[in-house]
C-alpha cells in the first residue's frame, strides 16, 4: 500500500472518521487537534520508521492525508 | 531506579494488614487498630489507595463494604495471582509510575516478590503502618482542594474512559458527549498551591518547565505586568478541578507566554487549545501581537504541536529555547465540545 492508502485505511478504521479523501481539509473539517496531530506524528514515524524533526511540525504537513503523504515520501529520501 | 519523592498511591494487603486475621480462615471480623484513622487520614492527603490480595474477590470485597471502607479504594486486584502482577495491573489502571507507588504488606516473602519485579515500587511492612503518616514521601507539601477531590476524579475518569471505549464514533464525536465546560478566571491567592502544585506535576503539558517559588508567583498576581489565569474544568461525570495555567507578560507591542501548563489528568480534551485560543483572542482585542517562550524537553513534544497545530510560527531559536508568534491573521476558534466562561 502506498502511504495515502495506510493513511486513508487508519482514518476510516482506526480513528472511526469516515468520509474523507486525500485532499479534505482536516483542520477545517474539525478533526486536529493537538494530541490527534501528536499522534500521527507518531502514527507516521513508527509506520514508516522515520522521524519528523522539529521544523517539519506544522499545519501545512498535517492538513490533509495528500500532504502528510508528501512528508512522508520527502522524508523517506 | 526513578522513585519519586512522593508518592501517589498506596497499595494495601488486606489480610493481616488491613484486618486481622485471614478472611477465608474466618478472621477479618475486626479492623487492625488504627487502620481507619490512617485510611481517612491518606484520603485527606490525596494519596490514592488500591489493594493487592490474595482472597476470594466478592468475599474480600463484601467485608471491605461492612467496613465502610470500599468505597476509599481504587482498582483493587483481588486474586490469586502474584502480586507484582496486580501491582503492574493497578500501575498500569492509573496511569501513574511506578516509582510513584508504596505498597503494604505484613508477609515479607510478598514484599521481596514485589520488590524483586518493580525494584521502584516502595515496599513498606504492615506493622510500622502508623509511623508512614511521618514519612516525608506520604506527606504532600501542602493539602489543596484539588489533592482531596483525587479520589472521585479518578473515579469520574474511569467512567469516562468506560463510555468512551464502548462509544462508536470518533474521539471527537464522543468529547461532543462531554458537556465540557472551561471556567477560565485570573489566579487568586486561594489557588496559589494548586498553581504550585501544577508546575511541579506536569512535564509533559508543560511549555516550559518553569518553576516559581510562592513569593514569585504571589506577586504574579499583582503584577500590572502579567495575565495570570488558571482555567477549572467539569464535565457531566464530574469535577476535574482546577487543570489549566497560563502566564503572559505584557510587553511594549505584544503579549507573551511565559508558561502554559495543562494537567495530563485531561489531556486530549482540548483545554491546551482552548487557553492558547483564549490568548490569542486577548491579544489580538488589545492590538498586541502573542509570542510564547518554550523551552524543548524530552517530554514536552506535544506541547510544541499544540502551538504550532495552533498555528504559531518559530521566531527565534536558541539551543532549545524557542521563541514562537501566533502567525495568522484570523483567531481561532474555541474548539466546539468545550463551553468556555471566562
Amino acid at each position: 500500500m502506498t502511504p495515502t492508502e495506510i493513511l486513508l485505511d487508519f482514518f476510516a478504521n482506526e480513528k472511526k472518521i469516515s468520509g474523507i479523501d486525500e485532499n479534505t481539509d482536516l483542520f477545517k473539517e474539525g478533526h486536529v487537534n493537538s494530541l490527534f496531530a501528536l499522534e500521527m506524528v507518531v502514527f507516521l514515524e513508527k509506520t514508516f520508521s522515520l522521524k519528523i524533526p522539529r521544523k517539519e511540525m506544522n499545519k501545512a504537513n498535517f492538513t490533509s492525508v495528500g500532504a502528510m503523504a508528501a512528508l512522508v515520501e520527502r522524508l523517506k529520501k | 531506579m526513578a522513585r519519586e519523592a512522593k508518592i501517589k498511591c498506596l497499595v494495601f494487603d488486606l489480610d493481616c494488614t488491613l484486618w486481622q486475621g485471614v478472611l477465608s480462615e474466618g478472621g477479618g471480623k475486626e479492623l487492625v487498630p488504627g487502620m481507619r484513622e490512617f485510611i481517612t487520614e491518606l484520603d485527606r492527603r490525596g494519596i490514592i489507595m488500591s489493594i493487592a490480595s490474595k482472597n476470594e474477590e466478592e468475599a474480600a470485597m463484601a467485608n471491605l463494604r461492612s467496613f465502610g471502607l470500599d468505597e476509599y479504594f481504587l482498582c483493587p486486584e483481588i486474586g490469586w495471582g502474584a502480586k507484582s502482577e496486580s501491582l503492574k495491573n493497578i500501575i498500569s489502571n492509573l496511569g501513574i509510575k511506578a516509582g510513584s507507588v508504596a505498597f503494604l504488606d505484613d508477609n515479607p516473602f510478598e514484599r521481596d516478590e514485589v520488590a524483586f519485579a518493580l525494584p521502584d515500587v516502595r515496599c513498606y511492612d504492615a506493622a510500622k503502618f502508623k509511623s508512614l503518616l511521618l514519612a516525608d514521601e506520604l506527606s504532600p507539601a501542602f493539602i489543596t482542594e484539588d489533592a482531596k477531590n483525587r479520589r472521585s476524579m479518578y473515579r469520574a475518569d474511569f467512567a469516562r474512559k468506560n463510555d468512551e471505549k464502548s462509544f462508536g464514533g470518533s474521539a471527537e464525536e464522543f468529547l461532543m458527549t462531554l458537556g465540557m465546560k472551561l471556567e477560565i478566571a485570573p489566579v487568586s491567592e486561594g489557588d496559589l498551591r494548586r498553581v504550585h502544585e501544577l508546575t511541579l506535576r506536569t512535564h509533559q503539558l508543560n511549555s516550559t518547565g518553569y518553576t516559581y517559588d510562592f513569593d514569585e508567583l504571589s506577586a504574579l498576581i499583582d503584577s500590572p505586568d502579567h495575565i495570570f489565569l488558571i482555567a477549572s474544568l467539569t464535565d457531566k461525570y464530574g469535577d476535574s478541578g482546577k487543570v489549566g495555567i497560563m502566564l503572559m507578560e505584557k510587553q511594549k507591542d505584544a503579549y507573551m507566554l511565559k508558561l502554559l501548563i495543562v494537567s495530563c489528568r485531561v489531556m486530549s480534551r482540548g483545554v491546551g487549545t482552548a487557553l492558547l485560543t483564549y490568548a490569542v483572542r486577548l491579544a489580538k482585542a488589545d492590538g498586541k501581537r502573542l509570542t510564547a517562550e518554550f523551552r524543548e524537553t524530552e517530554h514536552n513534544r506535544i506541547m510544541y504541536i499544540t502551538y504550532k497545530m495552533m498555528g504559531f510560527e518559530e521566531a527565534e531559536e536558541n539551543g532549545s529555547d524557542i521563541l514562537l508568534e501566533y502567525a495568522e491573521d484570523d483567531a481561532p476558534e474555541y474548539p466546539p465540545y468545550l463551553d468556555i466562561m471566562s
